[in-house]
């Protein structure tokens, strides 16, 4: 069994199974310091329910996503660019052909902030995250390159089996 | 006595073009789908708009659905993908300010001290929560918030029940270095 101390957030989640809990409180029992982690990890887990937002509006979406699937139409980007795979595709190869241009132009290292400045407007160009939805950046926001040449996983909602 | 229709039923009239069914599907699962959004951009009308898409999305994609009795896990990642990518939007366009969580809380009413005191706690909590990474921050609202279980997070997410855990960790220890001493037991 994994240590007690990495089943806390779990206990305090309510996810453990049985004789996982049964094995965290009679820790707990005898390890101050494992209390003292599962009272604040509880406190916080507490102080986030407590800032949950419930969402104000009764108003259902309904009439407009009905009225958005009748006409067939999806969203302003769609309507305007379409959503088919040629057009992500050369979308997505223009916007990197774009950002290797603009990384070639502009000078970086020849001066104060123009590493930043290319690196910014680089990232501008590239991202063409939008034209799918899909995840192609790392969670800390990094776009992988390799993501970017192959265009990623564009089918992300597929419920697979 | 009628039976209620499960969602993966739903989806198949659905497919069938029933709008009643559909309709239906859109007005169980609206309120979660928007609260969840909510929480995921600060945003009440950035959340109806795109709790719009996820629903127009979903009807697209209804004849493709393959029915498993996983109806909630698969909304949440047409959700959670529409987020993350307005989230990163949001990141190059810097000159869109985001304004965390901010929310119609049905008006100003003034209250005793303590009302203002815990006020100022949640804000400072949703500005922590709109801090973080936002896989992080996805799997702690799907979990926390909308009451996924992590196998049902881990399938939202397209990741495994181990790196569910392990975003929801990270996510919470950087919520407690940054709200420590902001609460009695933090």
């Amino acid at each position: 069994m994994r240590h007690i101390r990495e089943l806390i957030q779990g206990y305090v989640a309510g996810e453990l199974d049985r004789e996982q809990t049964e094995a965290v409180e009679e820790h707990l029992v005898s390890c101050s310091d494992c209390r003292r982690e599962a009272e604040q990890a509880g406190a916080l887990w507490e102080m986030l329910g407590a800032a949950s937002v419930n969402h104000p509006e009764d108003r259902s979406i309904w009439p407009a996503v009905r009225a958005r699937t009748q006409s067939g139409s999806g969203n302003t980007r769609e309507w305007l660019f379409g959503n088919g795979p040629w057009m992500r595709s050369g979308l997505v190869t223009a916007a990197v052909a774009a950002g290797l241009v603009v990384g070639i132009l502009i000078p970086v290292g020849d001066g104060p902030g123009s590493l930043e400045l290319a690196t910014e407007e680089s990232s501008w160009l590239v991202d063409s995250s939008w034209i799918s939805g899909s995840s192609w950046l790392s969670e800390d926001g990094a776009a992988g390159l390799d993501d970017i040449l192959l265009g990623a996983d564009l089918s992300d909602e597929g419920n697979g089996s | 006595m009628s039976q209620i229709p499960d969602d993966d039923t739903l989806m198949a009239r659905t497919a069938r073009g029933e709008e009643a069914a559909f309709r239906l599907l859109v007005q169980r699962w609206e309120r979660e789908v928007k609260s969840f959004l909510v929480h995921m951009l600060g945003s009440v009308e950035e959340a109806e708009d795109l709790a719009q898409d996820t629903f127009v999305k979903v009807y697209r994609k209804a004849e493709s659905y393959r029915p498993a009795g996983k109806f909630r896990s698969w909304l949440f990642r047409i959700a959670g993908n529409l987020a993350r990518s307005r989230l990163r939007r949001r990141g190059i366009l810097k000159w869109i300010r985001f304004d965390p969580f901010v929310h119609d809380t049905g008006g100003d009413q003034p209250g005793p001290d303590k009302v203002l005191e815990q006020t100022q706690r949640e804000q400072e909590i949703r500005k922590a929560l709109a801090g973080l990474p936002s896989r992080q921050r996805q799997a702690l609202v799907l979990h926390r918030f909308q009451g996924l279980r992590y196998k049902e997070v881990a399938a939202a997410m397209e990741t495994t029940v181990p790196g569910v855990e392990s975003l929801i960790q990270r996510a919470l220890a950087t919520l407690r270095s940054q709200l420590a001493g902001k609460g009695d037991l933090l």
